[in-house]
């Protein structure tokens, strides 16, 4: 019966800032692979992205940025996971981040960086292949 | 093996060869014109490069104002370089505050922030700004109408004629439904943007008010054919308002502006720019236009930074040299190229001289500017030109059927085109049928991959721009500020230009935050697009809506 279960993904930006192509075709492209995109969007805060993945009850959380303030966007909303208990979600980073910030987003507990150009298909094998393999 | 098909970046299906037989209607006089001449196609001025050369800029913006201040002046007294191109962070892009909750960690990261007439100031301390051609960055609209404000209030502190001002401001309202999901209500938006021109016009400024900005359309995947299509059919709809207001037409559109994006489909971006020019000679004229310069509108070109490459970053120095030649041979008045490093940070001084000097060698060494629309005559560029014209008109009448953009975009016209072309762009990419050197292709390995300086924001400025704020609403005549709010609240609310209220409640060093908040007020909203902080002036609304 688990395994029929679909996996279910949130998708956000955190901030004011308004590229979400990525995020945007990202989202369409897991759909296409057979998971449930929670699509959360643009003007976030760490806040909204933990309430709304624990009312949705989601496997994964993706997290766009394109900003060089990413650590502590992102750490803010992994501080309040870790609060929330919800540190079982897996969380995944993607857009224009720099190489010095990956081990920073790393440490902080995100399970993976994607940069741009990223096929898409290697986003879902990632999920695919962590997400089933976590403890629940 | 010969290649079947072959389609232009707007999916312009084209031949191998073009004969005279394809363009056998081009009728010189009225389809092109000399350069200077209706319609325009051949370029806007009758000596073009030779009477005044394109305008070089480098776009910059971070830490707080004054940190963007030392890069400017760096630029100006160091590289000799006129002409500056700022851009506004986000906050400031959507009328919130440094210190507004949403802002306090993105003030200054990506672009200025401009929440008083104190960042102005400073931004513009050391520099004569009736010398310089200072261009503003920003979008959609609602940072627009407070740096435009500051600026004039600079102006008139220092007892600078208005009209000796040049350079450009920010983006219409419409233009949020392309990346910029603006927290402010679009009706206030529009009026507010509206208010500005009408006041700019009236005025006779002669800084380009408007930036009708390609660019932002062309950086959410957006064709070359879509991009000119939304950026004059802007132009139509404010001209349309501003006719409204009592204006003609030859008021104010002499005073509009595109920065365009150009991209990497080198001769679709030359036709697009000289299909654009004929397009709006045809379009001012039905407007009304009686002076030619009208008629005649002004494109400037911004390299697509969409299309430079996070990884082996150097190869992005050869296609902002490939967008400069679209640009030179599209004849647009000025350019800025996207540096090398875009794809990964703010412009580092090197990317920034490296972009310029990328500039300068086309300007100096090759001769390409000393003679204008070079390529007019070739059976190709008049047939994609002519095609182009019929695909952009075809596509405004569409958008005129529906009531306008932001009735197309209420439709979801537009996020349909967005998410089409978003993702056939992403899916040719993943599956290699279009390539892009050094991402699905021609790939070095990572420790072969060259190593860049990376821009880094001065430290702490995000938090020492949140105290500057938050010092100057205890160090200002809180008295004064309550005053000129009290005007600008009735001015809102009687339906008044709002810009004499604006400019005044800025001397009185009001911040962004507080003005939008009045105006919003004054309008049926709550004070917060985010409702994350309550009126501090209690104007009361009566309406509930907010955001």
């Amino acid at each position: 019966m688990e395994k029929d279960k679909r996996i279910r993904v949130l998708m956000a930006k955190i901030g004011l800032d308004g590229h979400d192509v990525g995020m945007k075709v990202l989202t369409r492209g897991l759909r296409d692979a057979g998971m449930e995109v929670v699509y959360l969007g643009l003007h976030q805060t760490p806040e909204m992205v933990a309430n709304a993945a624990m009312q949705e009850d989601v496997d994964v959380i993706g997290i766009s940025s394109h900003q060089p303030n990413h650590s502590l966007l992102i750490g803010d909303l992994m501080r309040l996971l870790k609060e929330k208990g919800l540190d079982n979600i897996t969380v995944i980073a993607g857009g224009t981040i720099w190489e010095p910030h990956l081990s920073q987003l790393k440490e902080m507990g995100v399970a993976e960086v994607f940069l741009p150009g990223t096929p898409i298909e290697s986003i879902a094998e990632y999920i695919r292949s962590h997400v089933r393999s976590r403890p629940n | 093996m010969i290649k079947e098909k072959c389609e232009t970046e707007s999916g312009i299906e084209v031949k191998e060869v073009y004969r005279p037989e394809d363009v056998a209607d081009l009728d010189y006089g009225q389809d092109l014109g000399d350069p200077g001449k209706y319609p325009f196609t051949r370029g806007m001025y009758e000596h073009m490069y030779r009477g005044r050369t394109w305008q070089e800029y480098v776009l910059v913006g971070f830490g707080t104002t004054r940190d963007t201040n030392e890069r400017l002046r760096y630029l100006r007294e160091q590289l000799g370089q006129p002409m500056l191109n700022v851009i506004l962070d986000m906050p400031s892009n959507y009328g919130l505050d440094s210190d507004h909750p949403m802002a306090q960690k993105e003030a200054g990261q990506v672009g200025i922030p401009l929440s008083s007439l104190e960042d102005m100031e400073q931004l513009c301390e050391g520099i004569p700004i009736e010398e310089v051609n200072l261009s503003f960055q920003t979008c959609p609209g609602d940072g627009h109408l407070l740096m435009l404000a500051q600026y004039i209030a600079v102006a008139q502190k220092r007892g600078i004629d208005l009209t000796r001002l040049r350079g450009s401001m920010g983006a219409p309202p419409t233009h949020r439904f392309f990346g910029y999901p603006s927290p402010q209500p679009l009706d206030l938006s529009y009026r507010v943007y509206i208010d500005s021109l009408e006041w700019c016009a009236r005025n006779k400024l002669r800084l380009f008010y408007m930036n009708d900005a390609g660019h932002v359309f062309r950086e959410n995947s957006i064709t070359p054919v879509q991009e000119m299509t939304l950026v004059l059919q802007t132009a139509r709809e404010i001209s349309g308002a501003l006719i409204a207001r009592g204006l003609s037409i030859d008021d104010f559109a002499s005073r509009f502006m595109s920065v365009l994006g150009i991209g990497m489909d080198f001769f679709e971006e030359v036709c697009k720019v000289r299909a654009g020019r004929r397009i709006w000679a045809r379009i001012a004229k039905e407007l009304g236009a009686q002076n030619p310069r009208t008629c005649a509108f002004n494109f400037v070109a911004h390299s697509c930074g969409s299309t430079m490459t996070y990884q082996q970053p150097l190869n992005n120095i050869t296609r902002g040299t490939i967008h400069a030649l679209a640009s030179a041979f599209g004849g647009c008045q000025g350019i800025s190229i996207a540096t090398f490093d875009e794809p990964l940070c703010v412009p580092t001084k090197l990317a920034s001289r490296v972009a310029l000097d990328t500039l300068r060698i086309i300007e100096h060494e090759t001769g390409i500017m000393d003679v204008i629309d070079p390529l007019a005559g070739s059976y190709y560029v008049e047939w994609l030109t002519d095609e182009m014209e019929k695909k952009i008109v075809a596509m405004m009448d569409e958008i005129e059927e529906m009531g306008g953009i932001a009735r197309a975009a209420e439709k979801g016209w537009v996020q349909q085109m967005l998410d089409k072309e978003q993702w056939r762009r992403k899916e040719a990419i993943d599956k290699g049928e279009k390539i892009v050197v050094g991402v699905n292709k021609f790939r070095v390995p990572p420790d072969e991959e060259e190593k860049i300086e990376l821009h880094q924001n001065p430290p702490e400025s995000t938090e020492r721009q949140v105290e500057n704020v938050r010092r100057l609403r205890q160090r200002r005549d809180n008295g004064e500020v309550r005053q000129a709010l009290d005007r600008l609240w009735q001015d809102t609310r009687e339906g008044k230009n709002v810009m004499p209220a604006v400019i005044e409640a800025v001397k009185a060093y009001a911040t962004t935050g507080e003005i939008w908040g009045v105006m919003r007020e004054a309008s049926g909203y709550s004070y917060d697009p985010f409702n994350m902080i309550e009126s501090p002036f209690k104007f009361g609304y009566e309406g509930v809506a907010a955001r």
